[in-house]
This record gives C-alpha cells, sequence and structure tokens, in this order.
C-alpha cells in the first residue's frame, strides 16, 4: 500500500484545535473507526501507551504518530491524518505541541512498511510538512502526498 | 556492530528510527545492522548500542551500552551528528 492510498480525502481532516491530546488522537481516529478498519478499543489503547510511556509518539517536533499493537483491534491496515491548526499540547516542552496527529494501524510487522518509508520521507520534507500544516482544505493536501507517493 | 532503534510498540516509530539510521549509515559508509525493538524487550536484546527517544533513554539507562537520544526521528543531520561518533568511539 502506497501513503496516499491510505490517506486519502477520506482519512484526512482539518480542524481548528482540540481540548487536549487526548481528544486530538481520538478525533484523529474517527474516520477510521466509522469505517470500521480499527475499533473503539484500539483508540483507548493509543491513548493507554502515551499515558503508560510518555510523548514518545511526538517522532518529530510537533508531529505525533499515534499507534498501538495489530492485536488491540485493527481489522485493516489504515492511516489517518489529524491537522490542527492551534496545537495541541502532548507535554509542556515546546517540541511536544502538536499540529498533526498521524494514526497508524497495522495488521502485522511487514505490509505498512512501504507505506511508512514513505511517511518517514515526507516527514523529513520541512516544506512539504509546512504546507500540509497550512492547508486549509484537505484537496490542498493531496497533492503533496501524491508527490511523495511519485517521487 | 549491532544498532538497536526502540521505541514504544516496535511498529511504528521505531521503523522510521531504522530507515534513518540506516540512511545515515549508507551515507557514511559505515557496516552496521540496524534491528528495531519495543521498550519492554529491549533489555534482553543484545545490542552494541541503543538508538532511541529522551522518554526511553532514562528507562534503558541501567544498560551498559551507550544510548543515542534523538528529538527528532527523520532528521539525518541530527542523526549523523550523534550517531557517528559514538560509532567511532566504538571502533566502527
Amino acid at each position: 500500500m502506497m501513503l496516499n492510498e491510505l490517506l486519502t480525502e477520506k482519512t484526512i481532516q482539518i480542524q481548528s484545535q482540540a481540548d487536549n491530546w487526548e481528544e486530538a488522537i481520538v478525533a484523529a481516529s474517527r474516520p477510521l473507526v466509522e469505517q470500521d478498519c480499527i475499533t473503539g478499543g484500539y483508540v483507548a489503547a493509543m491513548i493507554h501507551n502515551v499515558k503508560k510511556l510518555g510523548p514518545y509518539i511526538v517522532i518529530v517536533p510537533h508531529i505525533a504518530i499515534a499507534h498501538a499493537r495489530p492485536d488491540q483491534g485493527v481489522h485493516q491496515l489504515c492511516m489517518s491524518m489529524l491537522c490542527l491548526e492551534h496545537p495541541v499540547s502532548f507535554s509542556e516542552k515546546e517540541e511536544h505541541q502538536v499540529r498533526l496527529v498521524i494514526v497508524l494501524a497495522a495488521v502485522d510487522h511487514e505490509s505498512h512498511l512501504h507505506a511508512l518509508s514513505q511517511l518517514a520521507s515526507l516527514l523529513s520534507e520541512a516544506d512539504k510538512i509546512e504546507k500540509i500544516m497550512s492547508a486549509s482544505s484537505v484537496k490542498e493536501v493531496m497533492p503533496i502526498l501524491q508527490s511523495v507517493a511519485d517521487s | 556492530m549491532r544498532i538497536l532503534a526502540v521505541c514504544g510498540m516496535g511498529f511504528g516509530s521505531s521503523i522510521v528510527l531504522r530507515m534513518t539510521i540506516e540512511a545515515v549509515l549508507k551515507e557514511t559508509g559505515i557496516d552496521a545492522n540496524v534491528s528495531t525493538s519495543d521498550i519492554s524487550s529491549a533489555k534482553s536484546e543484545r545490542a552494541d548500542l541503543i538508538v532511541t527517544s529522551a522518554e526511553f533513554s532514562e528507562l534503558l539507562s541501567g544498560l551498559n551500552i551507550p544510548i543515542v537520544t534523538v528529538k527528532n526521528y527523520v532528521d539525518r543531520q541530527e542523526m549523523k551528528e550523534k550517531l557517528i561518533p559514538v560509532l567511532n568511539n566504538k571502533g566502527a
């Protein structure tokens, strides 16, 4: 699966803000739960992991990749993205003020690797990330994902 | 030389970390094996060096091997600056 097959107009959302980081993970997950790709239990597991292990899911400053284990409620490989106009705080540190929450749900150790490597390459391109963060519509985000898939 | 990339689950962030480490190794021509692990099994893995985030480096500090802590899992420049001196120290 390519990144732009997983992050689509159905799974990317833009919203102004979230009350707290738990709400941000719930909101980011909503399309995947509605499409029955993950369970509510998976969402709870992602939140539990951060409570237990800390905000390590903020793997790039201002960007969180929320995930739990495949056996915690994943029906099919899927991904979603929530862009926040106003950051939500995962800790008091500056780099933990998050504007992009990406939900990753893998079914095994292998099938998500291609999309994940495309995501890693996207995250390393600051100009593309800036464009995504400042996009005012999901339609503006799609060509950026397409460009990652093409390169 | 065996490098272990550690995150919470072993499915997401540690794999991203491995990709960045491998890119830096390729760029610098250093030969090393990179594997991934979740935090709970990291202590029983054999490794010469661990790369992880600040949250986990404290949990792993009891191990008698060097730990490289990165803020940005996809930043090759940060990885190079922090990882290469440690690898050189280890004779890689």
